[in-house]
């Protein structure tokens, strides 16, 4: 029989991430990551002794973990083509469930359930009912603020003592929110790379349809994405909460935004299939280090606004599209 | 499922995998009307029909993609029902699709393994996926790495690719839909060989194709279907091409086709050494006022740059276009429009229809590009009409939408367009891409008469025939450039087929 | 028969129903001076809708709006325009709404990013400018004319009302009248098919933005006119509300469907339905729960219809 000639393997590093499957997959990452040790460096030039000193990384630490764990489970949406505003509103809603007046063991699973709820009716929107993700995300996230208001009109309430204890303080010498941060980010990894969802949830992003049609229940895998999303959410707000030691109906407002922010900047695409957790990792650092440094030297919170802005710009407009428009 | 000596013996005799009395609509539209087929173990087994006889639904039923109105699918006298892909290819239905259903950005191993990765009841380590990868490739003597994204091999491999997914599931059907289609020759002499292997392991191979030469070199039997209905089922030894062309058409071939232009006006179009950035070699040609010409070739060949060079959706590198004494190759493709140039892309529901829009405004489209920005919306009601009876559209009126229409319907909406638009020469790939007879035999008309008021037509078609009986003059493009011109009358299959391959071949035969 | 029905927006069964409910419930709700006051509020979300519809018609989207709104109201109440002809603080205000929708559509259509993202990241931008620029504390210093743009009356009629109007026959011209329209449905429904027919597909997509911009100022204009100072979050939930309102409308990330009249429509709806509420004592969160809800309905009922015809 007469065979096909091999398929020549390209010389050269770059010629890897296009023929590599997984480094194809990861080359935004490994972007950000390059800008990350950038900006790292950039620090260690200008604000040298505030930047690396033990508070300043414990802090970081601290204030990063919510961006962490929101961004981790936008990245699973956004890898399966979807898109998650409702996240900011699912934080606020499972900080106002985690402050009612209802005993621990009642109103810890309770945020969560409620928090897999909506991620199931976001889920259920954009798949079987073809809703457009932003539309839809837009209305569940209006419909979940408001309960967190009613639920929760000002901020306050009692947060359960498990949770202050858990975000709360060091152990072995590492502020709480860093262990937060590895386990999120480990669960995350583990999902993506370590089990068959991760392989499913790559094909699926890319091509629901081609996915179908190699076996995959390519709508399930696509309303868990959501689902994972809002449960993230909730563990961010159980982190916030805790941290707080009580309950805020606003807590999650900025987060929303910064999630996409987040995993946008770590080279995950928004039209899906490629990028990844690892990659959120150094967006979402490269936001924290950001606003750190920035604050460190002084410049005013007006401004963050405007560099945070272009950031997000910047960071879409690195990988170009095939066609304009959402 | 069980395999006794007692099914081993019925295997030799009975039909490996049986259909009986399938049929499928899609709303109005019988799809397939009580197909029957069977496909015996170690035969290579051609399903034959012009475009929209049914090919397509009925391997899509057969993988699990449809489920059927009525009727069975029998697996080694098991009754199937398939509710997924997945559950077809559980039972050992493989099916290699025209458009592939590979991730691209998925690497070998990853596609090889999608859906299974779970074997034996045990998940399956990256590298033991890996191991099994390597074993299926080099199985089938591929030279590829695992862990390569299928989006970077070439076509060739990337069907192997599909084809090894059977191989490592242990597939018993094999289904093949066009495989040929994007394959140069060497390749596809690789895939005949690789065929002829998995039914001289005992498999069942079912093979969709248009192309006469290679169903009768590769095929044991032909199952002949025309309107969605099963015609006949005849050994290929048995038969030959004239008979199995009747039997899909129904009629002769020659009289779905209007009479060839008796004179010819002056030049319209004309490119001298044209070039561009994905056309590096330089391109010449003519159309005349009233020709149609067509461009012949395999696939893949530059039939797209061509005509996208043409059209303005690539810029020129360097060479001369006219049209009608006016030298156009500067000009944007929105500009080449206004002064008459019409173009009809292959993919008509991805790149030529506004699928929610309706008649009337899918058909006013070009005529409205051509004006200034903010200028007023004409009155087109009348002229809508009256197209739409010229093209003889069959739909109520012209709020229809266009997702409501057949194909041959959608097809003559985007015709409708450029004749709308005045164009004076209609660049048109596939004319009649799914499209049913009838209606083809619309669109080669609707055709004939555009060039016959004194118009150009440059057509580029997979389908030869087609070529033949539509054009009044005939190019080859092989390897992106203009090999052989010759005369429509006088051309056959063979001889533009032997231009179109690759010339190591050429001299071998 | 089925297809006129369908091809009405969802908006006006809405509106009939919430006015039959309203006859029953609450009466003095349908008289004439409590509608002229619901038009007056309706009037500035209206116009920023009607910009919205530009976009989403054209399968784009502009979450800049309720940043273009609060940067529009800091830049007329500022101190420093005391003694300018309040024309010159107009045409500033509406020239920020103009560069705003023309950096989002040059970076949607020569980036080709996100336009999510896109609009998201220059909402940033000009709220910190905003910040920067009003140093956090917003003047009030608001020329009269645009207190009477906003607020004012002719006889019973509001002002803004009827520069909503005006806007929306503007609207309507652009969308239905001119070939400008017919690209923007056509390249929202299909842009490569929109390309191979030769129509601009960029150029329209840029327009677009550049007329959310535009329509956004006007409607953050009329909003500083009617609140009469400045302030730093004006018209945050305009970004949803705006959207609401086109879905409301009919249109949908490129459908074909609705337009200035149904987005009209979806305005004076979604108005009818907060103020409805208002007086049945629901406050804000239930608002919002409602809001959210109506937008979810639309959209489904909407792309149910579609997939089925």
């Amino acid at each position: 029989m007469s065979a096909l000639p091999a398929e020549p393997r390209r010389a050269g590093l770059l010629a890897r991430f296009r023929q590599d499957a997984f480094w194809y997959r990861q080359r935004g990452a490994v972007l950000s990551f390059a800008v990350l040790a950038a900006m790292l460096a950039l620090a260690a030039a200008v604000v040298p002794g505030t930047f690396y000193s033990a508070t300043n990384l414990s802090n970081l630490a601290g204030q990063l973990a919510p961006l962490f764990l929101v961004s981790l489970g936008q990245t699973f949406v956004l890898l399966g083509a979807g898109f998650d505003l409702s996240v900011g509103a699912v934080i606020s809603l499972s900080s106002a469930i985690l402050t009612l007046d209802l005993a621990d063991p009642i109103k810890i699973p309770l945020a969560f359930a409620a928090a897999a709820t909506v991620g199931l009716v976001n889920g259920w929107g954009c798949v079987h009912l073809r809703v457009h993700p932003i539309i839809m995300t837009l209305a569940t996230s209006s419909i979940v603020q408001g309960l967190a208001l009613i639920l929760l009109p000002t901020p306050g309430g009692a947060a359960p003592g498990l949770l202050v204890q858990l975000a709360s303080g060091t152990f072995m010498g590492l502020p709480a929110g860093f262990y937060w941060i590895v386990a999120g980010t480990a669960a995350a990894i583990w999902l993506v790379h370590g089990t068959t969802y991760g392989v499913r949830l790559y094909a699926t992003g890319q091509n629901p349809q081609a996915a179908w049609m190699s076996g995959i229940e390519a709508p399930r895998i696509r309303i868990l994405t959501y689902v994972i999303s809002s449960l993230m959410a909730a563990l961010a707000g159980a982190y916030l909460t805790g941290r707080l030691a009580s309950g805020d109906p606003n807590v999650g407002s900025a987060l929303g935004l910064d999630s996409v922010l987040g995993a946008a900047l770590g080279g995950t695409l928004l039209s899906g299939g490629v990028g990844g957790p690892i990659g959120t990792i150094a967006g979402v650092l490269i936001i924290g280090v950001l606003n750190n440094g920035l604050n460190l030297a002084g410049v005013s919170p007006y401004y963050q606004f405007v560099v945070k802005g272009s950031m997000l710009v910047l960071a879409v407009s690195l990988f170009r599209r095939k066609e304009a428009g959402l | 499922m069980q395999r006794g000596c007692v099914k081993d013996v019925m295997a030799a005799t009975a039909p490996l995998i049986e259909v009986e009395s399938l049929s499928k609509s899609f709303g109005a539209v019988r799809a397939l009307q009580d197909m029957a087929l069977a496909g015996y173990a170690g035969k290579v087994h051609a399903v034959m029909g012009e475009n929209g006889a049914g090919k397509s639904t009925l391997m899509k039923l057969l993988s699990g993609v449809f489920r059927p109105d009525s009727g069975s699918i029998r697996l080694r006298g098991a009754e199937m029902a398939f509710h997924h892909p997945r559950d077809a290819q559980k039972a050992g239905i493989s099916t290699i699709f025209q458009e592939f259903s590979l991730l691209p950005n998925l690497s070998v191993a990853e596609n090889l393994f999608l859906g299974r990765e779970r074997q034996d009841g045990r998940r399956l380590g990256a590298a033991e996926i890996r191991r099994r990868t390597r074993e299926a490739l080099a199985a089938l003597d591929l030279r590829i790495d695992p862990d390569w994204r299928v989006g970077s091999l070439s076509v060739g491999h990337q069907q192997m690719v599909e084809i090894a997914k059977g191989v490592l599931a242990d597939a018993s059907v094999f289904i093949f839909d066009e495989p040929t289609a994007a394959l140069a020759s060497h390749e596809v002499e690789t895939l005949f060989a690789l065929i002829r292997r998995l039914a001289g392991n005992g498999k069942v191979i079912f093979y969709i194709s248009h192309r006469l030469s290679e169903i009768f070199a590769i095929c044991d039997d032909i199952t002949i279907m025309k309107d969605g209905r099963f015609v006949r089922t005849v050994a290929t030894a048995e038969t030959d091409v004239d008979e199995v062309i009747q039997g899909m058409v129904g009629r002769p071939i020659e009289e779905l086709f209007e009479p060839r232009a008796e004179t010819l006006g002056p030049v319209l179009l004309k490119a001298e050494s044209l070039v561009g950035e994905e056309a590096p070699k330089p391109l010449s040609l003519e159309i005349r006022a009233g020709e149609i010409v067509g461009i012949a070739g395999l696939e893949g060949q530059g039939q797209q740059e061509l005509m996208r060079l043409i059209a303005g959706f690539a810029p020129a590198r360097g060479g001369a276009l006219t049209l009608a004494d006016r030298r156009i190759e500067g000009l944007s493709a929105r500009r080449r429009m206004a002064t008459g140039i019409g173009f009809v892309p292959e993919n008509r529901k991805d790149d030529g229809l506004f699928l929610s829009l309706d008649i009337g405004a899918n058909m006013a489209t070009a005529e409205i590009a051509r004006r200034r920005l903010f200028g007023w919306v004409p009155a087109m009601d009348a002229r809508t009409a009256e197209i739409m009876r010229q093209l003889a559209v069959k739909a109520p009126d012209a709020r229809t939408p266009v997702v409501d229409l057949s194909g041959g319907n959608q097809q003559k909406v985007v015709l409708g367009r450029w004749l709308m638009a005045g164009a004076r020469v209609l660049l048109c790939e596939e004319p009649t891409r799914g499209v049913d007879v009838g209606a083809k035999r619309e669109i080669y008309r609707q055709l004939r008469n555009f060039a016959g008021q004194g118009r150009g037509v440059l057509v580029t078609s997979r389908e030869l025939p087609e070529l033949i009986g539509l054009c009044d003059r005939l190019l080859v493009i092989r390897n992106g450039e203009l090999v052989a011109e010759t005369m429509a009358r006088e051309a056959t299959e063979d001889d533009l087929l032997r231009s179109a391959l690759p010339v190591v071949e050429s001299e071998a035969a | 028969m089925k297809r006129i029905l369908t091809a009405l927006p969802p908006a006006l069964w809405g509106l009939a129903a919430v006015c039959v409910f309203a006859a029953f419930t609450q009466p003095q709700f349908l008289s004439l001076p409590f509608l002229m006051i619901l038009l007056r509020q309706a009037a500035p979300l209206g116009i920023v809708a009607l910009g919205q519809t530009f976009v989403v018609a054209n399968r784009s989207l502009d979450l800049s709006v309720g940043a273009t709104i609060a940067f529009v109201n800091l830049i007329v109440a500022h101190a420093m325009w005391n003694g300018y002809p309040p024309a010159l603080v107009i045409a500033i205000a509406l020239s920020a709404g103009l560069v705003i929708g023309l950096v989002n559509g040059v970076l949607v259509t020569v980036l080709r990013a996100s336009a999510v993202v896109v609009t998201l990241g220059t909402a940033a931008i000009i709220t910190g400018i905003g910040f920067i620029y009003s140093g956090g504390a917003p003047g009030n210093a608001m020329p009269d004319i645009i207190k009477w743009l906003g607020r004012g009356r002719i006889d019973m009629v509001p002002v803004s009302g009827l520069v909503w109007a005006a806007f929306g026959i503007v609207a309507f011209v652009l969308l239905r009248r001119l070939t400008l329209g017919r690209y923007i449905f056509a390249a929202g429904d299909n842009p490569s098919a929109a390309t191979y027919s030769g129509i601009p597909v960029n150029t329209t997509l840029l327009i677009s933005h550049v007329l959310s911009g535009l329509f956004a100022a006007s409607g953050g204009l009329l909003l500083s006119g009617l609140v009469g100072v400045g302030s730093l979050n004006l018209g945050a939930d305009y970004i949803l509300s705006s959207i609401a309102a086109v879905i409301l409308g009919g249109a949908v990330f490129g459908g074909g469907a609705g337009g200035a009249i149904g987005t009209m429509l979806g305005t004076a709806l979604l108005v009818m339905v907060l103020n409805l509420l208002t007086v049945f004592g629901v406050d804000q969160p239930g608002k919002l729960i409602v809001q959210g809800l109506v937008i979810a309905v639309a959209a489904v009922i909407y792309q149910q219809g579609r997939r089925s015809g």
